[in-house]
Protein backbone atom coordinates (compact mmCIF):
# COMPACT_ATOMS: atom_id res chain seq x y z
CA UNK A 1 0.00 0.00 0.00
CA UNK A 2 2.53 2.20 0.63
CA UNK A 3 4.26 1.67 -2.59
CA UNK A 4 1.27 2.08 -4.38
CA UNK A 5 0.90 5.50 -2.47
CA UNK A 6 4.97 6.30 -3.90
CA UNK A 7 3.62 5.25 -6.91
CA UNK A 8 1.10 7.33 -7.61
CA UNK A 9 2.36 10.61 -5.86
CA UNK A 10 5.64 10.62 -8.56
CA UNK A 11 2.78 9.97 -11.40
CA UNK A 12 1.21 12.82 -9.83
CA UNK A 13 4.20 15.01 -9.77
CA UNK A 14 5.70 13.86 -13.58
CA UNK A 15 2.28 14.73 -14.35
CA UNK A 16 2.72 18.22 -12.85
CA UNK A 17 5.97 18.88 -14.07
CA UNK A 18 4.82 17.77 -17.69
CA UNK A 19 1.97 20.24 -17.25
CA UNK A 20 4.02 23.25 -15.77
CA UNK A 21 6.40 22.25 -18.79
CA UNK A 22 4.20 22.96 -21.33
CA UNK A 23 2.86 25.95 -20.01
CA UNK A 24 6.54 27.53 -19.96
CA UNK A 25 6.93 26.18 -23.15
CA UNK A 26 3.91 27.61 -25.21
CA UNK A 27 4.25 30.99 -22.73
CA UNK A 28 7.50 31.55 -24.10
CA UNK A 29 7.05 29.87 -27.57
CA UNK A 30 4.31 33.33 -27.63
CA UNK A 31 6.93 35.66 -26.73
CA UNK A 32 9.78 35.61 -28.76
CA UNK A 33 8.45 36.69 -31.61
CA UNK A 34 5.38 39.75 -31.25
CA UNK A 35 3.82 40.14 -34.58
CA UNK A 36 0.37 42.38 -34.61
CA UNK A 37 -1.10 43.44 -37.43
CA UNK A 38 -0.43 47.31 -38.57
CA UNK A 39 -2.43 50.11 -39.77
CA UNK A 40 -1.79 51.47 -43.24
CA UNK A 41 -1.69 55.54 -42.94
CA UNK A 42 -2.23 57.23 -46.27
CA UNK A 43 -0.69 60.67 -47.19
CA UNK A 44 -2.09 61.96 -50.31
CA UNK A 45 0.31 64.47 -51.65
CA UNK A 46 -0.74 68.22 -52.23
CA UNK A 47 -2.85 68.04 -55.18
CA UNK A 48 -0.42 70.18 -57.35
CA UNK A 49 2.66 68.12 -57.04
CA UNK A 50 0.56 65.63 -59.10
CA UNK A 51 2.26 65.78 -61.85
CA UNK A 52 4.28 62.71 -62.34
CA UNK A 53 2.31 59.95 -64.05
CA UNK A 54 4.02 58.11 -66.81
CA UNK A 55 2.27 56.99 -68.77
CA UNK A 56 0.92 59.56 -70.85
CA UNK A 57 -2.98 59.90 -71.30
CA UNK A 58 -5.25 60.85 -74.35
CA UNK A 59 -5.28 64.94 -72.95
CA UNK A 60 -1.43 64.82 -72.71
CA UNK A 61 -1.02 64.35 -76.32
CA UNK A 62 -3.87 66.17 -77.39
CA UNK A 63 -5.10 69.05 -75.10
CA UNK A 64 -3.82 72.48 -74.07
CA UNK A 65 -4.92 75.21 -72.44
CA UNK A 66 -7.91 73.60 -70.17
CA UNK A 67 -10.47 73.91 -68.26
CA UNK A 68 -12.15 71.25 -65.88
CA UNK A 69 -13.77 69.59 -62.85
CA UNK A 70 -14.87 66.67 -61.08
CA UNK A 71 -18.51 66.61 -60.30
CA UNK A 72 -17.79 63.74 -57.85
CA UNK A 73 -20.76 61.55 -59.37
CA UNK A 74 -20.60 59.23 -62.31
CA UNK A 75 -21.73 60.52 -66.12
CA UNK A 76 -24.18 59.22 -67.99
CA UNK A 77 -21.72 59.33 -71.28
CA UNK A 78 -25.11 59.34 -73.58
CA UNK A 79 -26.16 62.69 -72.31
CA UNK A 80 -22.61 64.18 -72.36
CA UNK A 81 -22.65 62.90 -76.71
CA UNK A 82 -25.89 65.02 -76.98
CA UNK A 83 -24.04 68.69 -76.30
CA UNK A 84 -21.62 67.91 -79.20
CA UNK A 85 -21.26 69.28 -82.31
CA UNK A 86 -18.72 66.43 -83.36
CA UNK A 87 -18.35 63.38 -81.81
CA UNK A 88 -14.38 63.16 -81.65
CA UNK A 89 -13.58 59.89 -79.81
CA UNK A 90 -15.54 57.34 -77.27
CA UNK A 91 -15.01 54.46 -75.37
CA UNK A 92 -16.57 52.67 -72.98
CA UNK A 93 -15.09 55.16 -70.38
CA UNK A 94 -15.14 58.36 -71.66
CA UNK A 95 -16.20 60.59 -74.55
CA UNK A 96 -14.51 63.17 -76.67
CA UNK A 97 -15.98 66.02 -78.67
CA UNK A 98 -16.63 69.43 -79.63
CA UNK A 99 -18.57 72.10 -78.48
CA UNK A 100 -20.22 75.13 -80.74
CA UNK A 101 -19.84 78.18 -78.94
CA UNK A 102 -22.46 80.81 -79.74
CA UNK A 103 -22.11 83.26 -82.53
CA UNK A 104 -18.40 81.49 -83.07
CA UNK A 105 -17.87 79.80 -86.42
CA UNK A 106 -16.64 75.71 -85.72
CA UNK A 107 -13.32 76.91 -86.34
CA UNK A 108 -13.93 78.24 -82.91
CA UNK A 109 -14.93 75.37 -81.02
CA UNK A 110 -14.00 74.18 -77.67
CA UNK A 111 -13.18 70.33 -77.18
CA UNK A 112 -14.44 68.27 -74.40
CA UNK A 113 -13.36 64.93 -72.36
CA UNK A 114 -16.26 63.79 -70.09
CA UNK A 115 -15.22 60.73 -68.32
CA UNK A 116 -17.67 58.80 -66.46
CA UNK A 117 -16.30 59.05 -63.16
CA UNK A 118 -17.19 62.94 -63.00
CA UNK A 119 -14.51 64.14 -64.78
CA UNK A 120 -15.15 67.46 -67.56
CA UNK A 121 -12.01 69.01 -68.90
CA UNK A 122 -13.06 71.81 -72.07
CA UNK A 123 -9.76 72.27 -73.99
CA UNK A 124 -8.30 73.74 -76.77
CA UNK A 125 -5.63 71.54 -78.34
CA UNK A 126 -2.10 71.62 -77.99
CA UNK A 127 -0.38 74.06 -80.10
CA UNK A 128 -3.03 76.70 -79.90
CA UNK A 129 -2.40 79.98 -78.41
CA UNK A 130 -3.98 80.47 -74.61
CA UNK A 131 -5.19 84.31 -76.28
CA UNK A 132 -7.79 81.95 -78.05
CA UNK A 133 -10.08 81.55 -74.72
CA UNK A 134 -10.95 84.92 -75.41
CA UNK A 135 -14.06 86.11 -77.07
CA UNK A 136 -14.50 89.33 -77.87
CA UNK A 137 -17.53 89.32 -78.56
CA UNK A 138 -18.17 88.69 -74.44
CA UNK A 139 -15.44 91.57 -73.75
CA UNK A 140 -17.43 94.87 -73.07
CA UNK A 141 -15.38 98.33 -73.02
CA UNK A 142 -18.06 100.10 -71.13
CA UNK A 143 -17.54 97.55 -67.85
CA UNK A 144 -13.75 96.69 -68.65
CA UNK A 145 -14.76 92.78 -68.07
CA UNK A 146 -14.20 90.02 -70.25
CA UNK A 147 -17.61 88.27 -68.68
CA UNK A 148 -16.17 84.48 -69.70
CA UNK A 149 -14.26 82.74 -71.54
CA UNK A 150 -14.77 80.34 -74.80
CA UNK A 151 -13.71 77.19 -71.54
CA UNK A 152 -15.81 78.33 -69.58
CA UNK A 153 -18.79 78.73 -72.16
CA UNK A 154 -18.33 75.31 -73.43
CA UNK A 155 -18.15 73.61 -69.73
CA UNK A 156 -21.35 75.62 -68.74
CA UNK A 157 -22.76 73.92 -72.02
CA UNK A 158 -21.68 70.92 -70.70
CA UNK A 159 -22.42 70.43 -66.74
CA UNK A 160 -26.33 72.75 -68.17
CA UNK A 161 -27.13 69.44 -70.21
CA UNK A 162 -26.10 67.19 -67.70
CA UNK A 163 -28.18 68.85 -64.89
CA UNK A 164 -25.00 69.84 -62.52
CA UNK A 165 -23.36 72.89 -61.20
CA UNK A 166 -19.67 73.44 -61.97
CA UNK A 167 -17.92 74.23 -58.42
CA UNK A 168 -14.18 73.86 -58.08
CA UNK A 169 -13.08 74.62 -61.82
CA UNK A 170 -9.79 74.65 -62.46
CA UNK A 171 -7.14 75.41 -65.67
CA UNK A 172 -4.21 73.45 -66.68
CA UNK A 173 -2.01 73.66 -69.57
CA UNK A 174 -0.75 69.83 -70.58
CA UNK A 175 2.12 71.47 -72.76
CA UNK A 176 3.18 73.51 -69.62
CA UNK A 177 2.85 70.97 -67.05
CA UNK A 178 5.58 72.78 -64.72
CA UNK A 179 3.52 76.48 -65.16
CA UNK A 180 1.24 77.23 -62.02
CA UNK A 181 -0.52 80.71 -63.22
CA UNK A 182 -1.55 81.87 -66.60
CA UNK A 183 -2.44 85.52 -66.87
CA UNK A 184 -4.60 87.29 -69.36
CA UNK A 185 -4.43 90.84 -69.80
CA UNK A 186 -6.73 93.18 -71.93
CA UNK A 187 -6.89 96.87 -73.37
CA UNK A 188 -9.46 98.09 -75.03
CA UNK A 189 -9.88 100.94 -77.40
CA UNK A 190 -13.22 102.55 -79.02
CA UNK A 191 -12.94 104.91 -81.65
CA UNK A 192 -9.87 106.09 -83.43
CA UNK A 193 -6.56 106.58 -81.41
CA UNK A 194 -4.40 104.38 -79.23
CA UNK A 195 -4.62 102.76 -75.96
CA UNK A 196 -1.79 100.90 -74.05
CA UNK A 197 -0.75 99.32 -71.01
CA UNK A 198 2.43 98.47 -69.82
CA UNK A 199 3.99 95.08 -68.86
CA UNK A 200 7.00 93.74 -66.76
CA UNK A 201 8.51 90.45 -66.68
CA UNK A 202 10.78 90.03 -64.01
CA UNK A 203 13.57 87.53 -64.88
CA UNK A 204 13.14 85.17 -62.15
CA UNK A 205 10.01 84.15 -63.79
CA UNK A 206 10.12 81.61 -66.71
CA UNK A 207 7.44 82.11 -69.44
CA UNK A 208 6.08 79.20 -71.02
CA UNK A 209 4.37 80.82 -73.43
CA UNK A 210 3.50 84.62 -74.87
CA UNK A 211 0.69 84.72 -76.61
CA UNK A 212 -1.96 87.21 -77.99
CA UNK A 213 -5.07 88.01 -79.24
CA UNK A 214 -5.94 91.45 -81.28
CA UNK A 215 -9.57 92.36 -82.50
CA UNK A 216 -11.36 94.81 -84.85
CA UNK A 217 -14.84 95.11 -84.54
CA UNK A 218 -15.45 96.96 -87.78
CA UNK A 219 -13.01 98.88 -90.26
CA UNK A 220 -14.08 100.28 -93.80
CA UNK A 221 -11.97 100.48 -96.56
CA UNK A 222 -8.28 102.67 -95.66
CA UNK A 223 -8.21 102.46 -91.92
CA UNK A 224 -6.01 100.28 -89.85
CA UNK A 225 -5.99 98.96 -86.74
CA UNK A 226 -2.63 98.32 -84.91
CA UNK A 227 -1.13 95.82 -82.18
CA UNK A 228 2.03 97.30 -81.33
CA UNK A 229 4.86 96.54 -78.10
CA UNK A 230 7.70 99.57 -77.65
CA UNK A 231 6.21 100.94 -80.87
CA UNK A 232 7.00 97.94 -83.05
CA UNK A 233 3.79 96.84 -84.87
CA UNK A 234 3.31 92.81 -84.15
CA UNK A 235 -0.12 92.97 -86.26
CA UNK A 236 -2.22 94.98 -88.50
CA UNK A 237 -6.06 94.58 -88.79
CA UNK A 238 -6.57 96.46 -92.01
CA UNK A 239 -10.13 97.39 -93.26
CA UNK A 240 -10.18 96.05 -97.28
CA UNK A 241 -13.37 96.80 -97.37
CA UNK A 242 -16.26 96.76 -94.62
CA UNK A 243 -14.68 94.29 -92.42
CA UNK A 244 -16.21 93.02 -89.43
CA UNK A 245 -14.98 91.39 -86.41
CA UNK A 246 -11.68 90.07 -87.18
CA UNK A 247 -9.60 88.37 -84.60
CA UNK A 248 -6.08 87.58 -85.24
CA UNK A 249 -3.97 85.54 -83.22
CA UNK A 250 0.08 84.89 -82.58
CA UNK A 251 2.60 84.21 -80.01
CA UNK A 252 5.59 86.28 -79.51
CA UNK A 253 8.91 85.35 -78.35
CA UNK A 254 11.64 85.97 -75.33
CA UNK A 255 13.30 89.32 -77.64
CA UNK A 256 9.40 90.45 -77.82
CA UNK A 257 8.86 90.65 -74.77
CA UNK A 258 12.04 90.63 -72.36
CA UNK A 259 12.19 89.68 -69.22
CA UNK A 260 13.30 92.20 -66.34
CA UNK A 261 12.20 95.34 -69.43
CA UNK A 262 8.63 97.71 -69.18
CA UNK A 263 7.17 97.08 -72.04
CA UNK A 264 4.41 99.38 -73.79
CA UNK A 265 1.80 96.83 -75.63
CA UNK A 266 -0.72 99.04 -77.47
CA UNK A 267 -3.69 99.03 -79.57
CA UNK A 268 -5.02 101.68 -81.86
CA UNK A 269 -7.09 102.60 -84.70
CA UNK A 270 -7.41 105.86 -87.23
CA UNK A 271 -11.16 105.15 -87.80
CA UNK A 272 -13.36 107.29 -86.40
CA UNK A 273 -16.88 105.48 -85.73
CA UNK A 274 -16.83 104.27 -82.09
CA UNK A 275 -16.40 100.32 -82.95
CA UNK A 276 -14.16 98.25 -80.50
CA UNK A 277 -10.84 97.58 -80.67
CA UNK A 278 -8.78 95.18 -78.29
CA UNK A 279 -5.47 93.44 -77.76
CA UNK A 280 -4.87 90.53 -75.19
CA UNK A 281 -1.58 89.55 -74.26
CA UNK A 282 -1.79 85.71 -72.49
CA UNK A 283 1.11 84.00 -70.13
CA UNK A 284 1.34 80.83 -69.04
CA UNK A 285 4.21 81.11 -67.06
CA UNK A 286 6.15 79.45 -63.30
CA UNK A 287 5.81 81.79 -60.63
CA UNK A 288 7.98 81.06 -57.53
CA UNK A 289 6.19 79.37 -55.06
CA UNK B 1 52.10 208.43 -51.82
CA UNK B 2 50.87 208.53 -48.07
CA UNK B 3 47.60 206.59 -49.27
CA UNK B 4 48.99 203.74 -51.20
CA UNK B 5 51.29 203.29 -47.92
CA UNK B 6 49.06 202.23 -45.60
CA UNK B 7 46.95 199.98 -47.68
CA UNK B 8 50.07 198.27 -49.25
CA UNK B 9 51.10 197.60 -45.60
CA UNK B 10 47.79 196.45 -44.65
CA UNK B 11 47.87 193.92 -47.69
CA UNK B 12 51.72 192.73 -47.11
CA UNK B 13 50.61 192.40 -43.42
CA UNK B 14 47.82 190.00 -44.44
CA UNK B 15 49.63 188.41 -46.37
CA UNK B 16 52.14 187.54 -44.06
CA UNK B 17 49.62 186.55 -41.65
CA UNK B 18 48.46 184.36 -43.84
CA UNK B 19 51.35 182.71 -44.94
CA UNK B 20 52.91 182.22 -41.34
CA UNK B 21 49.10 180.92 -40.87
CA UNK B 22 49.09 178.31 -43.30
CA UNK B 23 52.83 177.39 -42.08
CA UNK B 24 51.77 177.03 -38.41
CA UNK B 25 48.53 174.71 -39.31
CA UNK B 26 50.91 172.38 -41.83
CA UNK B 27 53.52 172.13 -38.76
CA UNK B 28 50.51 171.17 -36.30
CA UNK B 29 49.26 168.16 -38.45
CA UNK B 30 52.62 167.19 -38.91
CA UNK B 31 53.15 167.39 -35.14
CA UNK B 32 50.51 164.20 -34.86
CA UNK B 33 52.65 162.25 -36.72
CA UNK B 34 51.37 159.78 -39.57
CA UNK B 35 47.96 159.19 -37.34
CA UNK B 36 44.30 160.23 -38.60
CA UNK B 37 44.15 163.76 -40.37
CA UNK B 38 41.13 165.26 -39.46
CA UNK B 39 39.83 168.45 -40.98
CA UNK B 40 37.31 170.33 -39.27
CA UNK B 41 36.37 168.65 -36.45
CA UNK B 42 34.41 170.33 -33.86
CA UNK B 43 37.24 169.09 -31.07
CA UNK B 44 39.96 166.95 -31.15
CA UNK B 45 40.56 164.47 -28.38
CA UNK B 46 44.14 163.02 -28.75
CA UNK B 47 44.72 159.93 -26.64
CA UNK B 48 48.19 158.71 -25.73
CA UNK B 49 48.23 155.26 -27.52
CA UNK B 50 51.45 154.08 -25.32
CA UNK B 51 51.68 150.38 -24.31
CA UNK B 52 51.48 149.96 -20.50
CA UNK B 53 52.30 147.10 -18.72
CA UNK B 54 49.37 147.76 -16.24
CA UNK B 55 46.76 148.08 -19.43
CA UNK B 56 48.28 144.80 -20.71
CA UNK B 57 47.57 143.22 -17.30
CA UNK B 58 44.04 144.90 -17.29
CA UNK B 59 42.85 143.58 -20.46
CA UNK B 60 43.85 140.12 -19.27
CA UNK B 61 41.11 139.42 -17.30
CA UNK B 62 38.85 141.20 -19.17
CA UNK B 63 37.18 138.63 -21.54
CA UNK B 64 35.50 139.28 -25.35
CA UNK B 65 32.32 140.66 -25.39
CA UNK B 66 29.65 141.47 -27.85
CA UNK B 67 28.92 145.59 -26.90
CA UNK B 68 25.53 146.48 -28.07
CA UNK B 69 24.62 150.27 -28.29
CA UNK B 70 21.76 152.13 -29.12
CA UNK B 71 19.61 148.63 -28.70
CA UNK B 72 16.14 148.47 -27.55
CA UNK B 73 16.41 145.28 -25.89
CA UNK B 74 19.36 143.30 -25.65
CA UNK B 75 19.77 140.15 -23.86
CA UNK B 76 22.83 137.82 -23.04
CA UNK B 77 22.99 134.15 -23.34
CA UNK B 78 25.84 132.71 -22.05
CA UNK B 79 27.53 130.34 -24.94
CA UNK B 80 30.11 128.83 -22.55
CA UNK B 81 30.01 125.17 -23.72
CA UNK B 82 28.64 122.61 -20.81
CA UNK B 83 29.17 118.68 -20.65
CA UNK B 84 25.32 118.36 -20.61
CA UNK B 85 25.30 120.29 -23.87
CA UNK B 86 27.65 117.92 -25.33
CA UNK B 87 25.48 114.98 -24.65
CA UNK B 88 22.21 116.70 -25.97
CA UNK B 89 24.24 117.31 -29.03
CA UNK B 90 25.61 113.69 -29.71
CA UNK B 91 21.78 113.18 -29.39
CA UNK B 92 20.75 115.27 -32.22
CA UNK B 93 21.21 113.48 -35.24
CA UNK B 94 21.05 115.33 -38.47
CA UNK B 95 17.94 116.24 -39.98
CA UNK B 96 17.00 117.86 -43.34
CA UNK B 97 16.20 121.46 -42.70
CA UNK B 98 12.61 122.40 -44.48
CA UNK B 99 11.69 125.90 -45.27
CA UNK B 100 9.01 127.98 -46.46
CA UNK B 101 7.43 124.52 -47.16
CA UNK B 102 3.18 124.50 -47.48
CA UNK B 103 3.22 120.70 -46.10
CA UNK B 104 5.89 118.61 -44.74
CA UNK B 105 5.11 115.08 -43.87
CA UNK B 106 8.20 112.51 -42.77
CA UNK B 107 7.72 108.89 -42.77
CA UNK B 108 10.10 106.65 -40.49
CA UNK B 109 12.26 104.53 -42.56
CA UNK B 110 14.13 102.42 -40.17
CA UNK B 111 14.63 98.93 -40.91
CA UNK B 112 12.97 96.90 -38.25
CA UNK B 113 14.58 93.53 -37.76
CA UNK B 114 11.30 91.34 -39.11
CA UNK B 115 11.47 93.26 -42.10
CA UNK B 116 14.74 91.97 -44.24
CA UNK B 117 12.73 88.27 -43.48
CA UNK B 118 9.16 89.70 -45.17
CA UNK B 119 11.60 91.15 -48.10
CA UNK B 120 12.97 87.70 -48.30
CA UNK B 121 9.52 85.82 -48.69
CA UNK B 122 8.26 88.64 -51.35
CA UNK B 123 8.27 86.19 -54.68
CA UNK B 124 8.41 87.88 -57.79
CA UNK B 125 5.32 89.27 -59.72
CA UNK B 126 4.53 90.38 -63.06
CA UNK B 127 3.75 93.89 -63.11
CA UNK B 128 0.80 95.54 -65.37
CA UNK B 129 -0.18 99.28 -65.81
CA UNK B 130 -2.87 100.71 -67.18
CA UNK B 131 -4.38 97.45 -68.36
CA UNK B 132 -8.08 97.59 -68.55
CA UNK B 133 -8.57 93.85 -67.75
CA UNK B 134 -6.59 91.11 -65.70
CA UNK B 135 -7.77 87.35 -65.46
CA UNK B 136 -4.44 85.32 -63.48
CA UNK B 137 -6.00 81.94 -62.83
CA UNK B 138 -3.32 79.56 -61.21
CA UNK B 139 -2.83 76.22 -63.59
CA UNK B 140 -3.06 72.91 -61.67
CA UNK B 141 -3.41 70.61 -60.41
CA UNK B 142 -3.22 67.78 -63.72
CA UNK B 143 -6.96 66.58 -64.05
CA UNK B 144 -7.37 62.94 -63.63
CA UNK B 145 -3.86 62.24 -62.47
CA UNK B 146 -2.69 59.52 -59.88
CA UNK B 147 -4.59 60.69 -56.47
CA UNK B 148 -3.97 57.18 -55.05
CA UNK B 149 -1.07 55.79 -52.40
CA UNK B 150 0.40 52.76 -53.12
CA UNK B 151 -1.22 49.26 -51.17
CA UNK B 152 1.43 48.12 -49.13
CA UNK B 153 0.37 44.02 -48.28
CA UNK B 154 1.55 42.72 -44.87
CA UNK B 155 5.21 42.21 -44.18
CA UNK B 156 6.70 39.12 -43.64
CA UNK B 157 9.69 38.84 -42.32
CA UNK B 158 12.54 36.09 -41.70
CA UNK B 159 13.11 34.29 -39.35
CA UNK B 160 9.67 34.62 -38.66
CA UNK B 161 10.17 33.72 -35.06
CA UNK B 162 13.09 33.33 -32.64
CA UNK B 163 15.38 35.36 -33.84
CA UNK B 164 19.03 34.87 -32.53
CA UNK B 165 21.47 37.35 -30.96
CA UNK B 166 23.68 38.31 -34.18
CA UNK B 167 20.96 37.52 -36.91
CA UNK B 168 19.62 39.36 -39.73
CA UNK B 169 16.00 40.13 -40.21
CA UNK B 170 14.60 39.84 -44.00
CA UNK B 171 11.12 41.38 -44.55
CA UNK B 172 9.55 40.72 -47.47
CA UNK B 173 6.67 42.95 -48.65
CA UNK B 174 3.82 43.20 -51.22
CA UNK B 175 3.66 46.98 -52.63
CA UNK B 176 1.02 47.80 -55.62
CA UNK B 177 -0.10 50.78 -56.82
CA UNK B 178 -2.06 50.26 -59.75
CA UNK B 179 -2.21 53.81 -61.23
CA UNK B 180 1.26 55.57 -61.75
CA UNK B 181 3.34 52.46 -60.46
CA UNK B 182 5.71 52.54 -56.96
CA UNK B 183 8.33 54.54 -56.80
CA UNK B 184 10.45 53.76 -54.33
CA UNK B 185 9.84 52.08 -50.47
CA UNK B 186 12.03 52.49 -47.44
CA UNK B 187 11.83 49.87 -43.95
CA UNK B 188 12.17 52.33 -41.20
CA UNK B 189 13.31 50.87 -37.75
CA UNK B 190 13.90 51.65 -34.07
CA UNK B 191 15.36 49.76 -31.96
CA UNK B 192 14.22 49.43 -28.24
CA UNK B 193 11.23 51.24 -28.42
CA UNK B 194 12.74 54.51 -29.44
CA UNK B 195 12.38 57.24 -31.88
CA UNK B 196 15.63 56.72 -34.08
CA UNK B 197 14.39 55.38 -36.83
CA UNK B 198 16.72 53.99 -39.32
CA UNK B 199 16.47 53.82 -43.00
CA UNK B 200 17.21 50.73 -45.24
CA UNK B 201 16.31 51.28 -48.77
CA UNK B 202 13.82 48.38 -50.33
CA UNK B 203 14.99 46.36 -53.41
CA UNK B 204 12.42 45.16 -55.91
CA UNK B 205 12.61 41.29 -56.74
CA UNK B 206 10.80 41.01 -59.98
CA UNK B 207 10.73 37.02 -59.90
CA UNK B 208 8.96 37.16 -56.09
CA UNK B 209 7.10 40.66 -56.99
CA UNK B 210 8.12 41.65 -53.81
CA UNK B 211 9.64 44.49 -52.03
CA UNK B 212 12.91 43.16 -49.71
CA UNK B 213 15.27 44.75 -46.96
CA UNK B 214 17.09 43.37 -44.48
CA UNK B 215 17.54 44.44 -40.42
CA UNK B 216 21.12 43.79 -39.41
CA UNK B 217 22.01 41.82 -36.49
CA UNK B 218 20.98 42.66 -33.13
CA UNK B 219 22.27 41.74 -29.59
CA UNK B 220 20.63 39.87 -27.23
CA UNK B 221 17.49 41.30 -25.84
CA UNK B 222 17.35 43.77 -28.31
CA UNK B 223 13.65 45.09 -29.12
CA UNK B 224 12.90 46.12 -32.68
CA UNK B 225 10.27 47.38 -34.38
CA UNK B 226 9.98 48.65 -38.20
CA UNK B 227 7.31 50.27 -40.79
CA UNK B 228 7.72 50.26 -44.01
CA UNK B 229 6.83 53.67 -46.55
CA UNK B 230 6.33 53.67 -50.32
CA UNK B 231 5.75 56.68 -52.48
CA UNK B 232 4.65 55.96 -55.78
CA UNK B 233 5.54 57.91 -59.17
CA UNK B 234 2.53 60.69 -58.62
CA UNK B 235 4.38 61.23 -55.03
CA UNK B 236 1.49 60.11 -53.01
CA UNK B 237 2.89 58.00 -49.64
CA UNK B 238 2.01 55.19 -47.96
CA UNK B 239 2.84 54.30 -44.60
CA UNK B 240 2.25 50.49 -43.39
CA UNK B 241 2.72 51.62 -39.76
CA UNK B 242 2.93 49.74 -36.72
CA UNK B 243 4.49 49.76 -33.37
CA UNK B 244 3.07 46.17 -34.74
CA UNK B 245 5.34 44.26 -36.43
CA UNK B 246 8.38 44.06 -33.76
CA UNK B 247 10.13 41.29 -32.62
CA UNK B 248 12.59 40.76 -29.65
CA UNK B 249 16.30 39.39 -30.19
CA UNK B 250 15.89 36.13 -27.79
CA UNK B 251 19.27 34.32 -26.19
CA UNK B 252 21.34 31.93 -28.17
CA UNK B 253 20.13 29.34 -25.71
CA UNK B 254 16.81 30.05 -24.42
CA UNK B 255 15.49 29.69 -21.16
CA UNK B 256 12.64 27.99 -22.20
CA UNK B 257 14.54 24.95 -22.76
CA UNK B 258 16.75 24.86 -19.29
CA UNK B 259 13.39 24.77 -17.52
CA UNK B 260 12.40 21.99 -19.19
CA UNK B 261 15.58 20.47 -18.87
CA UNK B 262 15.71 20.88 -15.11
CA UNK B 263 12.06 19.65 -14.46
CA UNK B 264 12.77 16.83 -16.11
CA UNK B 265 16.18 16.21 -14.24
CA UNK B 266 14.03 16.73 -11.36
CA UNK B 267 11.78 14.22 -12.02
CA UNK B 268 14.60 11.76 -13.33
CA UNK B 269 16.10 12.24 -10.16
CA UNK B 270 12.63 11.18 -8.01
CA UNK B 271 12.19 8.46 -10.25
CA UNK B 272 15.64 6.75 -9.57
CA UNK B 273 15.17 7.85 -5.62
CA UNK B 274 12.35 6.38 -5.31
CA UNK B 275 12.86 3.04 -7.06
CA UNK B 276 16.20 2.74 -5.01
CA UNK B 277 13.95 3.08 -1.73
CA UNK B 278 10.89 0.67 -2.92
CA UNK B 279 14.32 -1.79 -4.13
Amino acid sequence: MKFENSKMKINMLAILIIIVGSLGLYSYANRGTTTQSGETYLFIKPAFAQSMSTAPTFLDEEAGISLYVNINRPIDLTVAKTVYRTLEKETLNYTVGSIALPGLSSNEDVHCFVHKDGWIVTYYLKGEPISKIVDWNLWSQSTSKLNKNKLQVGLEQMTNSLGVVATGVKYYHFQYPNSNKCMIIIKGLVGSGENSFNVTIPDDIEVDERSWSHYSEYLYYGYNSYFKIDGNTINTIAGSGSVWNVTIRGTLSVAQLFPSVPHVVGVSSNYGASYQYGVCLALAYQEPL
Amino acid sequence: MNKISPTCLCLISLLVGAVAGVMFLSSEARAQGDGIVVDGADDISMIANEYSTELANATREVTSRVVAEYGDFSSNLELNKSSELDKGASAVSSRVAVEYADFASACELQSFEALPQAAADVTSRIIVEYADFIFSPSLGPKPMEDGTPPTIGTPVQEPSSDVAPYQNVTVSVNITDAESGVKNATLHYSLNNTEAWTTVAMSYNSTSHLYYATIPEQSEGTGVKYKIVAYDNAENMAVKENDGQAYTVIPEFPSFLILPLFMMATLLAVIVYRRKHSE
